[in-house]
């Protein structure tokens, strides 16, 4: 039986029990109350000669036939209740001290994860910062910070049967422990515009050396431009192959004349790199004629906006 | 009874409780449509993503969200609440309490009108440039308000503008409605009309109206703040500007939960009103349902947090609704306990209505369970906002809306139309409508139950989402769909059939004790040639030591 996912964290397995609970018990009176009903319903049809019965259920002679199983009904309702609040406090009220600090920042329509840089300190200028894949090492608690920069998103490890909502203006924090190695998706959960079917991101757990080379070395190393355009999400809104998204494609984009509106006036202009870098940097200063003004501010460094630069230079 | 002639004006116009009752129905059906119209595009991508959709064309990430946003919120506040609460409250309230009309019928005509221009406005909002909104019907800001900061993707079209306003209007014809219900129940009952002897579904139209009033307010000043966020810059939303998007869920919920009550109270009134008719059975304990269904209508206001368990509140007070929310399964399983009670021993007829209140306990007792997984906190951490949500929700809201509404409308059409609608079209539209919803939505529990989250479009970004087992189940889900859209054809066949060809009815073709049946079918203006008088409870079937089977609520107590 697996309907649920395979487990990967540490208190999966008890979300998986309490709801194994709550299936028997609500089963057997589910079942109970249907076979009732139907057999009832057949039994009980109209025949010649039968007088239907008169109970008025006024009595508590009468009205024990549903007192009793209603008890029964809240006994087992105390009992889900109670397995409920220690399976909520220990995933979401007793985050544990130790354990390795990551931020995750929620935003249309991608994630990022900061990890501290040398100051030890989370949310300071020099985190590492990677873009849509959340590495993390096996066997650790992950105490995260999460946020959301734009809209509420909702970050969603099914494996690791972790849901959190990032909103604006909050910082929420919590914890998860992974016990297994590879990738494990990490989704949206919460509705955050056009593009909030493509937020995914990807969560590589490691064996603890393996992260440690990880955050070492691939995790600073210069991106090439088609993995910067893809982690910053940028691919979301913008095709490559000449498709209509929700801003325009970068195919023959670079070099070419381009209608745009600029302070609600129509005009034209090269795509050239000044260009590009302004429609980076501010994306609301000159809005590509026929397309909406949706496009947020991105962050990117000298270096960034060039590599990006040249790689729609390619894309002929 | 008045037997003025009425111009076509007048006819339109119309203050009489019945007409407005019918203006509601017919409204409500024709939303219903253009709801289903949504839902079907959408199944119809979600089995064939990418695929051409017959009548719609290929569908865009942007579109997707605007049809399930849409769809959630037309069957809600434009189907539902019209069908079960204003439609079913206008035709019986004044009918079964032996009034002549609703207390203040002027209002009351006001009260469709204004819905109707709500309904017109939310039509409009799909043709407005940058067309309807799509931002969830729980439309949560800072998606749906104003920018945070000012250059996102948010929802700032015009559709989402009038969305609110819309909203807003619809709620403002109910409040205009509700205070009708309320007032006609306590002030306009006919002579002998103690409390106790009203039908259970004046009880709970009453119970209903009164939890809609009570919690609509915040709701009101959520929508009103939002547009002010969206139009003239405020920040009530905005963090930027010292405002809490979480407050408008608080404010959404808190009216959000209720209003599950307010759909789901009738519905059970009108259960009960049929099964007693067609067992031939008194009701199993008359006061219990009633105190219970009290007890879960104030339960209601004290379980609104549960929609946000993960939404980031502080996690200590999770358990708190937690326990409040299961605590509300109390009262719902008293009372279908008492409706299996009420059946043991009867002398069952499986008529069309009967049909569909049985098939309303039957289903509902799976959304009612299902409750349960999400009532628990802890695992809604996984659950919330997948595809077991959606099922839970429509397991609880189909069998409410439509098997609730079907069974009123077959139950009660030979009263307001004089017409019998044709038992066998009846029973293949419920047997399609109940084959095709179980195959529609029990396949999405388990697509929930794998991690399948809510309003994706197409799932081609999580690897462990497109395998082909959750696929085949999302076009068995379509396939159910399809089914439902086919079996309503039976529904519209008969309600024309029957309206023009119909055996006619009579005033009591059920052999049924309340008093809607002692007027005529259909009722002239002013319902009775005279306000009856009551002498006894209306489920007084099978009397031990009576001839007949059923005793009418107005006959004289046989002198002893």
């Amino acid at each position: 039986m697996n309907i649920l996912p395979e487990n990967i964290s540490t208190f999966g397995g008890e979300i998986d029990s309490l709801a194994g609970f709550i299936t028997i018990v609500t089963f057997i009176a589910l079942v109970i109350a249907e076979v009732l009903l139907l057999a009832f319903a057949i039994y009980y049809r109209k025949k010649e000669g039968r007088k239907a019965a008169y109970y008025s259920g006024k009595t508590w002679t009468q009205l024990r036939w549903i007192l009793m199983p209603l008890i029964l009904v809240i006994a087992l309702d105390a009992v889900i209740d109670i397995k409920t609040h220690f399976v909520w406090t220990l995933i979401k009220i007793d985050r544990p001290y130790d354990g390795m600090d990551v931020g995750i920042t929620g935003k249309q329509f991608g994630w990022e994860f900061n990890y501290p840089g040398e100051d030890q300190l989370l949310w300071t200028e020099d985190d590492i910062v990677v873009a849509n894949e959340m590495h993390i090492p096996v066997d650790t608690n992950i105490l995260f910070e999460l946020r959301a920069r734009d809209v509420m998103h909702s970050f969603f490890i099914p494996k690791a049967r972790i849901k959190q909502d990032a909103v604006p203006g909050r910082l929420i924090k919590g914890w998860f422990n992974i016990t297994k190695t590879g990738q494990h998706s990490i989704s949206c959960a919460e509705i955050c515009g056009t593009g909030h079917y493509k937020m995914s991101a990807m969560l590589h757990a490691h064996e603890p050396e393996s992260f440690q080379k990880w955050i070492r070395t691939d995790a600073i190393e210069q991106l090439t431009g088609p993995e910067l355009a893809r982690s910053k999400g940028c691919l979301a809104c913008h095709s490559i192959d000449g498709s209509r998204l929700v801003g325009p494609s970068w195919k023959g984009l670079y070099g070419s004349k381009r209608k745009v509106v600029t302070e609600g006036k129509p005009r034209e202009v090269e795509a050239d790199a000044e260009y590009i870098k302004k429609s980076i940097l501010y994306p609301g200063a000159d809005v590509a004629k026929g397309y909406g003004n949706q496009m947020p501010a991105q962050n990117l460094s000298d270096d960034e906006v060039k590599l990006i630069i040249e790689y729609l230079k390619t894309l002929k | 009874m008045s037997t003025h002639t009425q111009s076509l004006w007048s006819r339109i116009f119309s203050t009489d409780h019945k007409v407005i009752g019918m203006q509601y129905l017919c409204t409500g059906l024709v939303m219903s449509l253009v709801g289903g119209f949504l839902a079907y595009a959408f199944r119809m991508q979600l089995a064939w993503p990418g695929a051409s959709v017959p009548l719609m064309g290929q569908m865009d990430s942007a579109q997707y969200n605007i049809f399930v946003t849409m769809h959630g919120s037309i069957m809600i506040f434009w189907v539902a609440m019209p069908v079960l609460l204003a439609a079913f409250g206008n035709l019986l309230i004044p009918l079964m309490v032996g009034a002549d009309d609703m207390a203040f019928p002027t209002l009351n005509m006001m009260s469709y009108w204004t819905f109707l221009f709500s309904a017109i406005l939310i039509i409009i909002s799909f043709f407005v440039p940058g067309g309807a909104f799509g931002g969830g019907w729980t439309a949560y800001p800072p998606l749906s308000a104003n920018g945070y900061p000012e250059t996102i993707d948010f929802l700032g079209t015009m559709g989402g503008n009038l969305w609110i306003v819309a909203v807003f209007i619809e709620f403002v014809a109910f409040l205009m409605g509700g205070i009708n219900f309320i007032v006609t129940t306590f002030n306009l009952r006919a002579p002998g009309l103690t409390w106790y002897r009203l039908p259970i579904t004046v009880w709970m139209l009453l119970i209903a109206s009164l939890d809609f009033m009570f919690s609509v307010g915040p709701l009101i000043a959520g929508a009103i703040m939002l547009l002010f966020d969206r139009t003239i810059g405020t920040g009530f939303f905005n963090p930027e500007a010292g405002g809490d998007p979480l407050l408008f869920q608080h404010m959404f919920w808190f009216f959000g939960h209720p209003e599950v009550y307010v759909l789901l109270l009738p519905a059970l009134g009108f259960v009960t009103e049929v099964i007693c008719t067609f067992a031939r059975k008194t009701i199993f304990g008359y006061k219990t349902i009633i105190f219970n269904s009290i007890a879960a209508g104030l339960l209601a206001f004290v379980v609104w947090a549960h929609h946000q368990f993960i939404s980031g509140i502080d996690p200590r007070m999770a358990s708190f609704f937690s326990i409040t929310t299961i605590i509300i399964s109390i009262p719902f399983a008293v009372i279908v306990f008492a409706y299996i009670a009420t059946l043991f021993k009867g002398s069952i007829t499986l008529t069309t209505p009967m049909l569909w209140a049985l098939g309303f306990i039957a289903e509902f007792l799976i959304g009612g369970v299902t409750g349960i997984f999400l009532g628990s906190s802890a695992f809604d951490i996984y659950a919330h906002d997948t595809y077991f949500v959606v099922a839970h929700f429509h397991y609880a809201l189909f069998p409410t809306v439509i098997f609730g509404g079907m069974t009123a409308i077959t139950f009660w059409f030979p009263k307001f139309t004089g017409k019998m609608m044709v038992p066998i079209l009846g029973k293949i539209h419920f047997w399609f409508t109940t084959i095709g919803f179980n195959l529609l939505f029990m396949p999405l529990f388990f697509v929930g139950l794998a991690g399948q989250h809510r309003r994706i479009f197409n799932y081609s970004a999580w690897p462990e989402l497109i395998t082909q087992d959750l696929q085949n189940l999302r076009v068995v889900a379509t396939i159910g769909m399809l089914i439902i859209c086919f079996g309503q054809i039976f529904l519209f066949l008969n309600i024309f059939w029957s309206l023009k060809k119909g055996k006619p009815a009579g005033n009591n073709p059920w052999n049924a004790n309340s008093l809607e049946w002692v007027a005529p079918s259909p009722p002239g203006h002013g319902n009775f040639a005279e306000i009856p008088t009551v002498y006894r409870g209306p489920y007084e079937y099978s009397v031990e030591g009576s001839e007949v089977d059923f005793i009418p609520q107005n006959q004289p107590p046989a002198k002893s």
